[in-house]
């Protein structure tokens, strides 16, 4: 079974923003290869990554932490750090930032918002992950739309530099790979993108 | 003086004598930095260069963003330079340019209210040509808004808080505290940046003009006693870190 660490330092807006208020904090907590680390947990937690002993974060596929919560003890580069050297996937969510900012260099890594992270999708997202951990942390944003990103960038660096006919640049080649693809063209693109937009 | 800002995007042959780049775009550590914002990084990377340059016209894309292109920071960029003040471009016409059609605009932009307004160009036209065809164009037919056109702007404008305010009464007492610093004249919240970098204040100052709050009477009298108002003390429960 996949294991998840939530690490949320103020578990009454943990109560306020998921689905269902108390009932959801329980049933996030009950959530089999979950681990919602709050209140005394989330303490001893923060305490013992104070004094450099990141084996709390061992054995985990999916580490999440309320960003403020590292911040406020300097942890954050520390934790970073750790997913790099681990190839652990990190979410940051934070009330400070409303844009999703996403990247799988070094490690992947994705900030969202508080609101969008207890929303209906964290129990759809822990449920596709444990089925498919390789699932992309942008799922989480953008659900069966997570290539929507991908297409719009691609079809903007083909705007941009007029690359149809030798699409060669590595950014280009790494953008393919990651919508599981060798090449796509500008047509190929704006037809993707059509049909997604037509459906939001 | 250079008369035209790019940012973001490639000056096409041919405008380069006229035009200045700039890059604005995060790299991926900084995104994943600490304290990362979108606000503070705009606002640090724009103040210096609007306020001490004049320019008649300023060029972007849709997006500046390598890790999420569904940001449209290109447009929260627009939104920053119609909303402070300060950088003293507020009102001059900006050019987006980019494959994007306006529908997928409309339905994929947080912020694609800002194309309803004047002085906002678009164009999916990528050669050096067209793109000198159509700065001319609107340097010779829009070299700015007006003061009416503005006010247009502010009435179509909604920006939605950030996530840190828990709820309305917390909007409130910040919003209350910044406009009693600048009322009483203390001024002492000038030096917290992160109040004046964040696009949700910048929309309320803009939006609540001090200008109408203020009778030029009383800020005479104002003079007389400011001098013994020793200003605010920020004490109690109010957390400017939030601004961040």
């Amino acid at each position: 079974m996949k294991k998840i660490i939530i690490v949320e330092d103020r578990p009454e807006r943990q109560e306020q923003y998921i689905p269902d208020g108390k009932h959801g904090v329980e049933k996030l907590s009950a959530t089999p290869g979950v681990f919602n680390c709050i209140g005394q947990d989330c303490k001893n937690h923060l305490d013992r990554l104070a004094q450099g002993d990141f084996t709390v974060l061992d054995g985990y596929d999916l580490i999440i932490y309320h960003r403020s919560a590292l911040h406020k003890s300097g942890l954050v580069n520390d934790v970073n750090q750790y997913c790099q050297s681990t190839q652990v996937p990190l979410i940051h969510f934070t009330g400070g930032e409303s844009s999703v900012i996403y990247s799988h260099s070094g490690f992947e890594y994705l900030l969202i918002s508080s609101r969008l992270f207890y929303s209906s999708r964290l129990f759809d997202f822990i449920d596709s992950f444990r089925k498919n951990p390789t699932l992309p942390l942008i799922h989480f944003a953008y659900g069966d739309n997570w290539r929507l990103p991908y297409y719009l960038r691609l079809r903007n660096m083909l705007w941009q530099d007029q690359l149809e006919a030798t699409p060669l640049l590595p950014d280009y080649q790494e953008l393919c790979e990651s919508i599981g693809k060798e090449s796509i063209s500008y047509a190929e693109l704006t037809l993707e993108i059509r049909k997604m937009v037509e459906l939001i | 003086m250079k008369e035209i800002l790019f940012i973001g995007i490639d000056i096409p042959q041919g405008l380069e004598a006229m035009a200045q780049y700039e890059d604005l775009r995060p790299g991926l550590d900084e995104l994943r930095s600490e304290d990362f914002s979108y606000d503070d990084f705009i606002h640090e990377g724009l103040s210096g260069l609007l306020k001490d340059n004049n320019y008649q016209l300023i060029v972007l894309p849709y997006s500046l963003d390598i890790s999420n292109y569904l940001n449209f920071t290109g447009i929260r960029v627009g939104l920053h330079i119609r909303l402070t003040p300060n950088w003293r471009h507020q009102q001059k016409p900006l050019l987006f340019l980019g494959p994007e059609s306006s529908k997928e605009i409309i339905k994929l932009a947080p912020n694609a209210h800002l194309f309803m307004t004047s002085g906002i160009f678009n164009s999916s036209k990528n050669d050096a040509e067209s793109v000198a065809r159509q700065i001319a164009w609107i340097q010779q037919n829009k070299p700015g808004i007006s003061a009416a056109e503005y006010q247009d702007f502010i009435t179509k404008t909604h920006i939605t808080p950030p996530d840190f305010y828990d709820n309305r009464h917390s909007i409130a007492n910040e919003w209350g505290m910044h406009r009693l610093d600048e009322i009483a004249g203390t001024h002492l919240l000038n030096g917290e940046k992160e109040a004046s970098h964040n696009l949700y204040f910048k929309y309320l100052i803009a939006k609540n003009a001090h200008s109408r709050l203020r009778n030029p009477a009383v800020e005479k009298i104002e003079k007389q006693y400011r001098v013994e108002l020793k200003g605010l003390t920020i004490k109690g429960k109010i957390d400017l870190s939030k601004f961040k």
